[in-house]
């Protein structure tokens, strides 16, 4: 067995005040990233992530424990030889003026080049193949300043592969991204660790694609607390729903996501599944209605599904028919006439 | 253009980016080259190139056209390029360092802080006593260059904190200051000191590269050759800078040991060039950004040896517009300078507007 990625024993991570004590963000931190893995880093705003990653990129001391990157501790490591182990994308907007795709992955070649920084074929091919790897083939010849923020991340990833790392972090890189290239953005890195044997650290605040995507967990709670594990067994443990949830929002462990948390104090029947029953189900929380199933029960009154679809509300003997759901909230939710008037 | 893959595209792009950088290298030597012999033959003493070439090859009859090409024309248009040359790469090296595009010696305050030496030297000298500098006669040359490098290091190493704590507009702002704070600084010292040193530090506040000498040059040559050395060195590094110091450090850079040489070179560069030529403005800043739009890079590999050669060529043509064959010498560089980079600051100012930066 070769030895794990990176590995960190007892690590106290935090800030070294001057003259002061340490300020300790999270101590006790046992760990390991294993080879081929992809771990999403998450945690509150403010809990450390981005401290942690700093302090396993070598950017910022430990202030206590040990850390091992491939096997070798951290702070004996020379510069160059971390960074031909590791390599890291920061959540940063950069501007390295005018240079293209390629010349920025290219700078990725620095710990392998000689003291000039002159690239050889074998340079050459390595960053053509790491702006390959990271979908970033188009955007060799452009502007680094005339990029989308996704394109931009994707040269900085591409900029990371040519560092040749065994190990990857990767400090909210999704942030600036829309939904479908965030989506896209994890697919790549999957790619990396199951078809390269290459390990990625993720810190991200997108809990629901960590959920689908991470080989595993490490979750760090506000005040420090810290677990790893896969997915699932974290959501079983209820550590989501203590981590995350604020007012008004809970997360819902039986579906893996965030919703808002009503007060759900008047309940209505609902008769229909599929999507349409997914989504049914979704306005009426939306609109303080708790849906319930079951023939015996009424509640307010009834919501019936049928193929369309379609929707009828039945209340005190009188049927409506509804086309969209639009519709639906506004029959259900309190109008001006079912309010007391007020005198 | 369904037939052209990207791959062909990008191909003849690179043909035409090729001959673009190879007309680019061919031109800026041929440039230099031209604009000094241009300022040997040109003057109020006109010598024809038949002339100048005889005079470089050491066979010009004329002993007093040879005086005036060889003791007075030469050295003064080789000044002009080794300090056009030292002070674009100095602020080819600081725009990077301090993440800041108006950065270079003379904003930065650099400038100042060793004509402050060079004044302190000379108030040394004035209540040593003129005796002690006779006997000690390289003082003239050495004791200068020595008091402008120690205030152009003190003055960086201000900034360098400074740059830690404040944006970018403030730092060039704190450089402003410490400009009028060197004048003033400067004309108190020079209220302590002898009248003929203080003459001759006036003449020199103004900043020009006449009146240097091949004795002078015999310094100030190894001091820019040894700081563009440095700083071709350091090209590799300072590419890595480009993405900021986080991730320089994870590229592999000794950034604490990066920045020190940096700044090393740019002392070793412009405080010789101030101690002999005055304090010379603009070059530093504007250098950089011309050679940025003309090979549209802003690779230091490249852009290291293109600053020196543009660098040389800007300090040549100051200087030849001063000492044109005019009737009368009104001209000073230094307005000159301003007359050419001020326009290219504001374009560089307006840009970086649109750009969101700065």
């Amino acid at each position: 067995m070769s030895a794990p990625a990176a590995r960190l024993e007892d690590v106290s991570i935090g800030y070294r005040a001057r003259g002061g004590r340490p300020s300790i963000v999270a101590g006790g931190l046992t760990v390991e990233l294993r080879r081929g893995e992809l771990v999403c880093l998450l945690g509150p705003n403010g809990a450390g992530k981005s401290t942690l990653l700093r302090t396993i990129s070598g950017l910022q001391l430990a202030l206590a424990g040990k850390i091992f990157v491939d096997g070798v501790p951290l702070a004996s490591q020379k510069p160059r030889d971390l960074a031909r182990r590791l390599a890291v994308v920061l959540t940063e907007r950069t501007e390295v003026g005018a240079l293209n795709g390629f010349a920025v992955a290219a700078l990725g070649r620095h710990p392998y080049t000689g003291w000039s920084g002159a690239l050889d074929d074998a340079d050459r091919t390595a960053t053509a193949e790491a702006l390959r790897l990271a979908g970033a083939e188009d955007l060799a010849e452009r502007h680094f300043s005339e990029m989308s923020d996704g394109e931009r991340q994707r040269v900085l990833i591409a900029r990371a592969l040519a560092q040749q790392p065994r190990m990857m972090v990767l400090d909210e890189i999704t942030a600036f991204l829309d939904l479908p290239r965030r989506v896209s953005m994890v697919r790549l890195l999957q790619r990396l660790t199951r078809d390269h044997g290459l390990s990625v650290l993720l810190s991200t605040h997108d809990l629901d694609l960590a959920l689908r995507c991470a080989d595993r967990i490490w979750l760090l709670e506000m005040g420090g607390r810290f677990h790893a594990g896969a997915p699932e067994d974290l959501a079983l443990q209820g550590l989501f729903e203590r981590c995350f949830s604020t007012e008004g929002v809970v997360f819902d462990s039986r579906t893996g996501s965030f919703r808002l948390d009503h007060r759900s104090t008047r309940t209505i029947r609902l008769d229909g599944d599929g999507t349409a029953g997914v989504w049914t189900r979704r306005m009426l929380e939306r609109i303080g209605f708790e849906p319930v199933t079951g023939q015996s029960f009424t509640g307010e009154g009834v919501l019936t599904i049928s193929d369309g679809p379609r929707w009828r509300w039945l209340r005190n003997g009188l049927g409506t028919e509804y086309h969209c759901l639009d519709d639906v909230a506004r029959a259900l939710a309190p109008s001006d006439d079912t309010r007391p008037v007020q005198r | 253009m369904t037939e052209h893959t990207a791959a062909d595209r990008r191909q003849a792009a690179d043909a035409l980016g090729r001959g673009y950088r190879l007309a680019i290298w061919l031109g800026l030597p041929s440039v230099v080259v031209l604009l000094f012999v241009l300022e040997l033959a040109i003057g109020s003493v006109r010598i024809g190139l038949a002339q100048v070439i005889a005079g470089l090859l050491g066979r010009l009859e004329d002993s007093g056209a040879r005086t005036i090409l060889l003791d007075l024309r030469m050295p003064r248009a080789l000044a002009a390029a080794l300090a056009g040359a030292a002070l674009g790469v100095c602020g080819l090296q600081l725009q990077t360092l301090f993440r800041n595009p108006l950065a270079g010696p003379w904003a930065l305050g650099i400038t100042a802080g060793a004509q402050v030496g060079v004044a302190f030297t000379a108030m040394a000298a004035a209540v040593v006593g003129s005796e002690f500098l006779r006997a000690f006669a390289a003082f003239g040359s050495l004791g200068t260059v020595a008091g402008a490098s120690f205030g152009a290091a003190a003055v960086m190493t201000l900034m360098a904190a400074a740059s830690r704590r404040v944006s970018t507009v403030a730092l060039l702002i704190l450089g402003l200051m410490l400009g009028f704070m060197a004048e003033g600084l400067v004309s108190v010292l020079l209220h302590f000191t002898n009248e003929t040193q203080a003459r001759i530090y006036a003449s020199w506040s103004d900043g020009s590269y006449a009146g240097v000498t091949w004795d002078e040059l015999r310094f100030l040559a190894p001091f820019v050759a040894v700081g563009l050395s440095l700083s071709v060195a350091l090209a590799k590094q300072l590419n890595a800078l480009l993405l900021g110091e986080n991730y320089a450090r994870t590229m592999g850079v000794d950034v604490g040991f990066a920045r020190l040489a940096t700044l090393a070179s740019v002392v070793v560069l412009a405080g010789p060039v101030t101690a002999y030529c005055g304090p010379i403005t603009f070059l530093g800043i504007i250098t950089p950004h011309i050679c940025r739009g003309l090979l549209r890079t802003s690779d230091h590999r490249i852009l290291t040896p293109a600053v020196t050669m543009a660098g040389a060529a800007l300090g040549l043509v100051g200087d030849l517009v001063v000492h044109g064959p005019w009737e009368r010498h009104f001209l000073h560089l230094n307005p000159v300078n301003a007359l050419i980079g001020g326009p290219i600051v504001i374009a560089v100012i307006l840009r970086q507007r649109r750009l969101g930066g700065l």
